[in-house]
């Protein structure tokens, strides 16, 4: 009896880590869909821009700049970050074709991999704890202190992003243009900004997703970008990257998957990755084939 | 430039690329003539992202991986506990390299859009964590080793008779890829990469196409695996990791992406930047990203130049010089939809 109550708390218990891990990938596949509507950019660097979050924040930590200043400042980089592509780099190609816009998020990544690996060297790091160090027991199931605050910034940042997009007229714009830019430019509505503004808001998320990873994962290392980004892509397939909410329940459904995977499978290599691939595979083959006219993407 | 000159054009610079490569082995010394062998076998992994790429107008971010698939099958297949010819482990591997990316293209392709991008990242990463990466399969930590046989007359241990068959391979490669873009295969390709409505419209199956396409792609980049593994002799995972089918990509589009010669040039700098920029700065954390860095920088200027000038095109007069005639514009080019 005793092996199988703690084997229920041990997944009870993976079920809440799964869940705070997905937070975050919900958190960055939405960051991809803010910058994926209005620009039809599919930004692969997403996962680099969290991993440069990331470094920064744990730079910033050594150098004992206090916890609050520290999340400020990197995700304001974030945002200047986000505000410099827009403008040298998601306006001027706001009319190419969308493999060449695909293929410009790729030279983002080249150059935001490389400068991480200059800038803080080839050598994983570990994250400091966020708020606290200790964890929480509650019903058997024992839960970082720092994994439920991430779990509440991640809920309140998605709430916000979604009323952002909902009610303000930002957001109506945002909506205005990812619908039709032309249409909306004849509207009155300042495309420029929208688009500049899409890539500023996508890439602030990004980088403070980054300092949301490090409690949740430890220790964090520079080839982990590729890993994160397939993360976030993957979450955005579940709303065909056009939906934030999708995006969320995809991150939510990746969180679980990867924990489990890890789990059950403790001497598979590359058991999350493999989770994730069988996702994408699995979400893409349920998609309906549908007619030329009802797919846009 | 006159109708024969067009026509002779491409020849004549292939047999000029060619006659220069012929001459290497004479000119270079032993590091730099691993470059140049290295160049010609990634200009045949170039080629085949120019396929894919270039004319279909898919992204496919695994290129480098089934260059691993490629190189991986072979080690595996001559290695002494099979032993297999290398005459049959060699289409062997292309033919896994080709099955694997009708497998994982297949869910992708049937739908419209980027959505192999995404899968085939998630490939790159699967392939590279829990096969190039797992010693059950890889055996050893330096890799799988890889002997040179002696092919019929040719005896590959030496290195100029390899260099010379890689040229041939990569030669063969480029009149193979050139012929099947005048054939219909490549027409429906070119249709289907300008508009795929247009293209399903006039009776092109879009996903045989795309999945024609990304299988002759995959397969040409498990032979440039195989030519990888006969090369350097032994097969491990770092020059297959994810990154590097970005940063081929990156090359790809930089030398232009719709043409056979930008394969060339491509290769030529995946072969030749890494090991001279190496060379130059010695510094132990900035050599190695610098190649990434100046890939990256490179890729972003060409794209916006590339767009920048392509507005400037549109607005200038279309017609022989210098009498302007009426300027008619695609609706397509001036639409501003996403496509």
């Amino acid at each position: 009896m005793i092996p199988v109550a703690a084997s229920v708390s041990t997944y009870a218990t993976d079920a809440v880590l799964g869940l705070i891990q997905g937070a975050v990938y919900g958190l960055l596949a939405m960051g991809v869909v803010a910058i994926y509507r209005t620009t039809r950019t599919l930004n692969l660097a997403q996962g680099g821009m969290a991993t440069l979050g990331a470094f920064s924040y744990i730079a910033l930590r050594e150098h004992n700049v206090p916890t609050l200043l520290a999340v400020v400042i990197v995700i304001a980089l974030g945002a200047a970050i986000g505000l410099g592509i827009g403008q040298l780099i998601g306006w001027p190609l706001r009319r190419a074709s969308t493999t060449v816009k695909l293929v410009s998020s790729l030279g983002v990544l080249l150059v935001v991999q490389s400068l991480v690996a200059i800038i803080f060297g080839n050598v994983p790091r570990s994250a400091p704890a966020l708020v606290s160090p200790d964890s929480l027991s509650l019903l058997g199931i024992t839960v970082p202190r720092d994994g439920l605050v991430v779990l509440g910034i991640a809920a309140l940042t998605a709430f916000a992003l979604n009323r952002l997009f909902t009610s303000t007229r930002l957001g109506l714009h945002m909506r205005a243009v990812a619908a039709d830019p032309e249409v909306a430019a004849l509207q009155g509505v300042n495309v420029r900004l929208v688009t500049v503004g899409s890539w500023t808001l996508g890439v602030a998320i990004a980088l403070g997703g980054g300092i949301l990873l490090g409690p949740v994962i430890r220790t964090v290392a520079p080839f982990l970008l590729t890993l994160i980004a397939l993360q976030a892509l993957g979450a955005t397939l579940v709303g065909r990257i056009d939906s934030l909410a999708g995006a969320m329940v995809g991150g939510l459904i990746l969180g679980e998957l990867v924990t489990y995977a890890q789990e059950f499978f403790p001497t598979t290599q590359g058991n999350g990755d493999i989770a994730v691939f069988l996702f994408i595979l699995a979400v893409l083959l349920l998609q309906r084939r549908g007619g030329l006219v009802m797919e846009r993407a | 430039m006159s109708t024969v000159a067009r026509r002779a054009s491409a020849p004549l610079a292939l047999a000029a690329f060619v006659a220069a490569a012929a001459a290497m082995p004479s000119v270079l010394g032993p590091a730099r003539l691993l470059s140049m062998s290295l160049a010609l076998i990634f200009a045949v992994a170039a080629l085949s992202v120019v396929v894919i790429t270039g004319w279909t107008g898919q992204t496919s971010l695994a290129q480098v991986t089934f260059m691993g698939v490629g190189a991986f099958t072979l080690a595996r297949l001559m290695a002494p506990r099979v032993g297999l010819p290398l005459y049959l482990a060699a289409p062997a591997a292309i033919l896994a390299a080709a099955v694997l990316s009708v497998v994982i293209g297949l869910p992708a392709l049937r739908l419209r859009g980027i959505y192999l991008a995404v899968v085939t990242l998630g490939f790159a990463q699967v392939l590279q964590d829990a096969a190039f990466n797992n010693s059950t399969i890889t055996e050893s930590q330096n890799g799988l080793v890889v002997a040179r046989p002696v092919l019929g007359p040719l005896d590959l241990s030496g290195e100029h008779t390899l260099y010379y068959l890689l040229l041939g391979v990569l030669v063969g490669c480029c009149l193979l890829v050139a012929a099947m873009r005048r054939s219909s295969l490549g027409r429906r390709m070119i249709s289907l990469r300008t508009t795929e409505v247009g293209a399903s419209v006039r009776g092109v199956d879009l996903v045989s196409t795309k999945l024609a396409a990304f299988s002759i792609s995959a397969a040409l980049a498990g032979l440039a695996g195989v030519l990888y593994a006969l090369e350097i002799q032994s097969v491990g995972p770092a020059p297959f990791n994810p990154l590097q089918s970005i940063f081929l990509l990156g090359l790809v589009v930089i030398a232009g992406q719709r043409s056979i010669a930008a394969a060339l040039v491509a290769g030529i700098l995946y072969g030749w930047m890494p090991p001279e920029l190496t060379r130059h700065f010695t510094d132990s954390t900035f050599g190695p990203n610098a190649t990434n860095l100046v890939a990256g920088v490179g890729l972003l200027l060409v794209l916006i130049s590339r767009e920048q000038l392509r507005g400037m095109a549109l607005r200038l007069p279309r017609g022989r010089w210098p009498w302007p005639r009426r300027i008619t514009v695609a609706p397509e080019v001036h639409r501003n939809v996403p496509a």
